[in-house]
């Protein structure tokens, strides 16, 4: 859905018409033939040299016709094959020119381009001497991870399943939260040579029909091999990939989602990725966590309210030490001024130069933790702490005070409960600090200006991004700055332009009743 | 014929936006402005320059209600014919854009006096035209939400200012009456100036998704902006002496200089640079109004074009002068007089002559009808 | 177009970054003049003081003092410049100085601090202290048992003002009782006598010379009748013997008081300005000498005490006539409710102020008669 504006917003491009002619040998209309020969030596040819693809040979015992079944080694359930479809087929059935084998899901497919696909995606395919169509069985079963608690998003209270990399699993975690009928799943098939499944996951009477609308255009014009992660996908349908800002909220959690999809919201389900997409995601979503919901209205209030105080701490407090020790100086009291300047005085650096290396200090401290196993991980917290911020002062590289503003920084940015916005909030500080150090505290006011300029001009798949703020909607103010009694919130967010708005009945208020 | 769909401000971003043009740095000035003109008793002439405004404001709403669908220059086009809108962009352009550079180079001087006082002028004004250009080139609904929200991010400002409250004396107020009702009377039309802004109504109402309020809303936006004016000025008046105000150039940076607080000390500097929310609506709006006549009068859909040029005309004719502040003072004395021309005294026989023309293509008809 | 565009704004921000940093100047490059001493030299120019912080852990001395000769403050900037290790800076001036000699015999020398007010980016929250003797003598003042000099001044000035015995006037409230014609300026006065100590509340006239000062209790009932006097005040006030049935000696009684309420209301009559003052004080009895029973005598002794500060306010008024000053600001009621007779002695407030007839009456009350009989 896209607004046609008087002055032209940022264009959606659709993908322009540029597909190369295919590498493969396949053409559209080729079909199988009727000799097993034949059809065995066209998959050979169609394959190469796949060390995994395997061809077992058999005469059906029942029919006594000569038949081979073809399928990808790893990506087969073993049991099934040798128990239902080899087992019945060499064994003594009942015989009236079925094959019959005891699988779930079969079917006939009769033009290559359609079997070979199906070979790749794990499926078994059995040609029978004399037949011009393969009998294909659904025998997936590759490697997989069994379900395991969200690693980004832990949680308290909150349920112990994250979602995981099949997408049947991730379907079946929503649908447990949510058996209704009117929950769709909008099905497609995104990528050149990696036919990701995305699904778009919504409550068909609440969430708004456009949003939908402009979300499958999106998705089906992506023209790329594969998709092989959720971040993909966001960054390639995002209204503003140049904007630091995500746009789009990525969870690993199916609680999460399943309280956005109630709220009126869509969640993509991309096949073979953990994360799932929310969409649209105002900027306020990226500052709750499934856990407001489970806390006391009152707590998980102060929460919310802290979390918005830690962003503007993390995006602006470095650069406003910058700003104080190097321009405006008049607005340290004095006591704390001459604290500061005995600090200062045996420091060589100026307050930008040693803000910068500090911070930078931090993000390195931080990305070496982050990839580094858990054992060698507490090495680096040490390292940093010890060594960088207690000899550094002491050799007077860095002033004390500088330690604890990085140290305060550090904190407020791990209390932001969404990785990509503390992304985003460690680029703009630095930009920030950029600004301050040429002018000022009149510099980070440009910068936050820039800042809200470029916030409320954002959308996310059409809907403005800054939401509940600019433009105000007070009733959503229920669910974003803080977080009211659930008997409150008795319609969804306008936010999430949901048709139907009605979210709970007035039946049993609050507290006792009376 | 919805020619503008899809732009639409809500009400409260209306009222927003009218207020924050109507008051952006006129909080500074104001006070000493009605003190030397009519004493505290200026206090009363504010109060009158509001009613004749809301009356004014009334009367351009009046206007648009007949052709909610355009803008004044499509109406002026329609009902009068094209020369008549193309005048009217041109003025309008150039009004507007007389405004908004009378705003930035205000608030470049106040940067340059109390904050950056070694910068050059044009750095400043460069600087500012930065967020300028990331919010005007997104047209007018992302103008709406900026407007919203630096009038939400600046409700902290009359808290700051009670701190000088032990400062005060109710005493210095009164007597009220000190000259005479004359010097009242006579100091109305200074107030104009102060309520400069809501002509932009003829361009924003096609815009508003709920026109039927457009009257509500802009005496609102006229009732929030003599409030601030009310409370600033009252809050001046008693403290400062009669004499000593006087002595005083812009008081409201003076009071916030008094401030002094356990965790930090001399604040006005960062109080007056966390005001250019509220300074800024001085210029974004009237920039955007101005490119958006420009480009109307070209017939183009995309305003951006224009805004770059006159962002760029602006960056330009700044390195080589940025007016003083007392030239900035002249100027405004000019706005003045051109903006009550414009934007009072204009509305008044064009809502005759649109009245007169609906009666007589009435009878018209009614006599064809016969 | 879209991409020039980009381009173009993107290389002139880079001009503009290449190009600031202009106000740009390192806190530890600074020289702050904390303390500013402002005195009359012999050539109708002045002499000014200053004390800056030393940012140097090597450094013994923690602060620098500095003195020059020039004509105006900004020119004395310059100056210390040539002094001052950073570049010199009065942006974080705490208090000013100026000496008993500046503010008695140079007339409008008001117009020296001119600089604080001009100057958009000086503050004009210092406090002002007048100091009795030789400025030279509290600059290079340095007791072992004090903190620096600037930080000493603050403390000394905002202790004594909190107990209402001093007064903590800033350069903005000297501005507008300058400015004032109902209201003569006051400040902190201050001396050396072995230590450094306030000794009261210097008051200047209409144009700004010394005229008088008030000892500490005086500058006690000066806040009263200001209403700025703070939460708790210490009266101790002898009572009359024939009440206490002791000697006088050791009739004393103490309050501290709870709420004090002044009134004032003005009236004029034939030529001449009349003032009612009605001060309501609530106190608690704090200590007493005497054996005086307070529960029978307590309409009594709430009648002795009231008379006793009754005295003492109008002893202090009949000072403010004889030296034609009015730091209570009577001026300012006289000009809101009496504007007609007002504005004939605009100009000499202070001669109409002396000829004015002051009537006070103080009521007392006990709130609380302490923890023992």
């Amino acid at each position: 859905m896209k607004f046609p504006s008087l002055f032209g917003q940022r264009k959606y491009r659709p993908a322009k018409g540029r597909k190369p002619a295919a590498t493969a040998p396949l053409s559209s209309g080729e079909e199988a033939s009727d000799a097993l020969e034949e059809n065995l030596g066209r998959i050979r040819e169609l394959f190469g040299d796949a060390s995994d693809l395997n061809v077992r040979r058999l005469r059906i015992r029942s029919t006594g016709e000569e038949a081979a079944v073809v399928y990808l080694e790893g990506l087969t359930d073993k049991n099934a094959i040798n128990n239902n479809v080899l087992k019945p087929l060499l064994g003594e059935t009942d015989s009236e020119g079925v094959l019959s084998v005891t699988i779930g899901r079969v079917g006939w497919l009769t033009k290559w381009s359609d079997i070979v696909p199906a070979i790749l995606k794990g499926k078994s395919v059995l040609f029978v001497e004399g037949r011009a169509e393969a009998r294909v069985l659904g025998t997936e079963g590759w490697p997989q991870r069994s379900i395991e608690d969200p690693q980004l998003e832990a949680s308290l209270k909150g349920a112990h399943q994250g979602f995981v990399e099949t997408i049947e699993q991730n379907v079946a975690l929503i649908r447990r939260y949510l058996p209704h009928r009117q929950l769709k799943f909008a099905n497609l098939t995104v990528g050149r040579r990696g036919d990701t499944r995305v699904s778009i996951v919504y409550l068909a009477d609440v969430a708004n029909p456009e949003i939908l609308k402009e979300l499958e255009d999106r998705i089906s014009q992506l023209d790329v091999d594969v998709i092989i992660n959720t971040g993909e996908l966001a960054e390639l349908i995002e209204d503003n990939p140049y904007s630091p800002f995500p746009q789009l909220l990525v969870t690993e959690r199916p609680d999460a989602a399943v309280s956005q999809i109630v709220q009126g919201r869509f969640v993509v389900l991309v096949d073979r990725s953990p994360g799932v997409l929310v969409a649209p995601a105002p900027f306020t979503s990226f500052f709750q966590s499934i856990d407001d919901y489970s806390t006391r209205w009152s707590i998980a209030t102060f929460i919310r309210l802290l979390r918005f105080m830690a962003f503007f701490v993390s995006i602006g407090l470095p650069a406003f030490y910058i700003a104080v020790t190097s321009f405006n100086f008049e607005l340290i009291p004095i006591k704390l001024l001459l604290a500061i300047g005995e600090y200062r005085g045996s420091v060589p650096f100026s307050p930008f130069v040693e803000a910068i290396f500090m911070e930078l200090t931090l993000e390195m401290i931080r990305e070496a933790g982050v990839r580094l196993p858990a054992p060698v991980g507490q090495t680096v917290g040490i390292v940093g702490g010890i060594v960088i911020g207690q000899a550094i002062v002491q050799a007077g590289l860095i002033s004390n005070l500088m330690v604890i503003v990085v140290a305060f920084t550090a904190i407020a940015s791990f209390i932001l409960p969404n990785f990509d916005m503390v992304a985003a909030v460690r680029l703009i500080r630095f930009s920030l600090m950029i600004a301050a150090a040429m002018f000022g505290i009149f510099g980070i006011m440009i910068g936050m200006m820039v800042l809200i300029g470029h916030l409320i001009a954002l959308e996310s798949l059409g809907t403005p991004f800054a939401s509940s703020f600019a433009p105000i909607r007070f009733s959503d103010w229920k669910d974003t700055f803080i977080r009211a009694p659930l008997w409150k919130m008795g319609r969804r967010p306008e936010g999430s332009r949901a048709v139907q708005s009605d979210r709970q009945g007035p039946t049993r208020p609050e507290g006792d009743g009376r | 014929m919805k020619k503008y769909a899809f732009n639409e401000i809500t009400t409260i971003q209306y009222i927003s936006l009218i207020n924050g043009m109507t008051v952006s740095f006129g909080f500074i000035e104001i006070p000493a402005d009605l003190h030397k003109k009519a004493g505290t008793g200026g206090l009363i002439s504010l109060l009158l320059g509001t009613l004749v405004t809301m009356a004014a404001s009334l009367i351009v709403v009046q206007i648009m209600r007949r052709f909610p669908n355009g803008t004044i220059l499509d109406m002026l086009t329609r009902r009068v014919g094209k020369w008549a809108g193309r005048l009217a962009a041109v003025v309008i352009a150039a009004y507007f854009l007389f405004y908004g550079y009378i705003g930035i180079v205000y608030s470049t001087r106040v940067i340059k006096a109390r904050v950056l006082q070694e910068t050059p002028a044009y750095i400043t004004l460069f600087l500012l035209l930065i967020p300028t250009y990331v919010v005007a080139r997104n047209g007018f609904r992302v103008l709406g939400r900026y407007a919203e929200l630096s009038i939400w991010l600046s409700l902290w400002i009359p808290f700051v200012f009670l701190l000088v409250w032990r400062h005060t004396n109710w005493n210095y107020l009164f007597p009220l009456l000190e000259r005479g009702w004359l010097p009242i009377l006579k100091a109305v039309p200074d107030t104009f100036f102060y309520f400069l802004g809501f002509f932009a109504t003829t361009l924003f109402y096609p815009f508003l998704q709920k026109k039927e309020k457009a009257s509500f809303a802009i005496l609102t936006a006229n009732g929030l902006t003599m409030l601030s004016y009310l409370f600033i000025t009252i809050l001046s008046f008693i403290f400062f002496s009669p004499e000593e105000m006087k002595e005083v150039n812009q008081p409201s940076i003076y009071m916030l200089k008094t401030i002094e607080l356990r965790f930090i000390e001399q604040v006005e500097g960062l109080f007056i640079v966390m005001y250019m929310l509220i300074f800024s609506m001085s210029w974004i709006p009237p920039f955007l109004l101005s490119s958006f006549c420009a480009a109307w009068l070209f017939g183009r859909a995309d305003h951006r074009l224009f805004l770059r040029v006159l962002m760029i005309g602006i960056v330009l004719f700044s390195c080589f002068y940025v007016p003083g502040l007392n030239t900035t003072y002249a100027l405004s004395d000019k706005l003045t007089k051109v903006g009550t021309v414009l934007e009072y005294a204009l509305p008044v026989p064009l809502l005759l002559f649109f009245m007169l023309q609906a009666r007589i293509s009435r009878k018209r008809s009614r006599r064809r009808r016969l | 177009m879209r991409r020039t565009a980009f381009k173009l704004a993107l290389s002139l921000i880079a001009a503009v970054c290449l190009a600031g940093c202009y106000d740009k100047v390192d806190m530890e490059d600074v020289s702050f003049s904390l303390v500013v001493g402002i005195d009359a030299n012999e050539e109708n120019g002045i002499r000014t003081f200053t004390t800056i912080p030393v940012f140097s852990k090597n450094a013994k001395k923690k602060t620098q003092e500095l003195k020059v000769e020039a004509r105006t403050l900004r020119e004395s900037r310059d100056k210390f410049d040539a002094f001052s290790i950073g570049s010199f800076n009065g942006r974080k001036a705490q208090v000013i100085v100026f000496s008993k000699r500046l503010v008695q015999q140079v007339p409008d020398w008001f117009r020296y601090v001119d600089v604080f007010f001009r100057d958009g980016r000086n503050p004009i929250t210092p406090k002002l202290v007048m100091f009795d003797g030789d400025l030279e003598q509290l600059f290079r003042y340095q007791s072992p048992d004090q903190p620096m000099l600037p930080l000493m001044l603050i403390g000394m000035i905002e202790s004594a003002s909190s107990r209402s015995e001093s007064v903590k006037t800033t350069l903005q409230e000297l501005h507008r009782q300058m400015y004032d014609p109902g209201q003569t300026p006051y400040l902190a006065e201050m001396s050396i006598e072995q230590d450094a100590k306030m000794k009261g509340t210097a008051l200047l006239d209409r144009k700004g010379k010394y005229a008088a000062t008030l000892s500490l209790r005086e500058t006690t009932y000066l806040r009263m009748l200001q209403m700025t006097s703070g939460p708790a005040v210490n009266l101790t006030l002898p009572l009359p013997s024939s009440l206490t049935k002791a000697p006088p000696d050791k009739s004393w009684i103490s309050l501290v008081t709870e709420r004090v309420r002044t009134r004032i209301k003005p009236s004029y009559s034939g030529g001449r300005f009349r003032f009612d003052v009605r001060i309501r004080i609530s106190a608690s009895v704090i200590e007493k000498l005497s054996h005086i029973d307070l529960d029978k005598l307590q309409k009594q002794v709430e009648a002795a005490c009231a008379r006793e500060i009754r005295g003492k306010f109008e002893e202090l008024i009949d000072k403010f006539q004889a030296s034609a000053v009015d730091p209570v600001g009577f001026g300012i009621y006289a000009r809101a409710y009496e504007y007609a007779a007002f504005r004939g002695v605009k100009d000499d407030w202070g001669k109409a102020f002396s000829e004015a007839d002051i009537r006070v009456k103080v009521l007392v009350s006990f709130a609380d008669e302490g923890s023992v009989k």
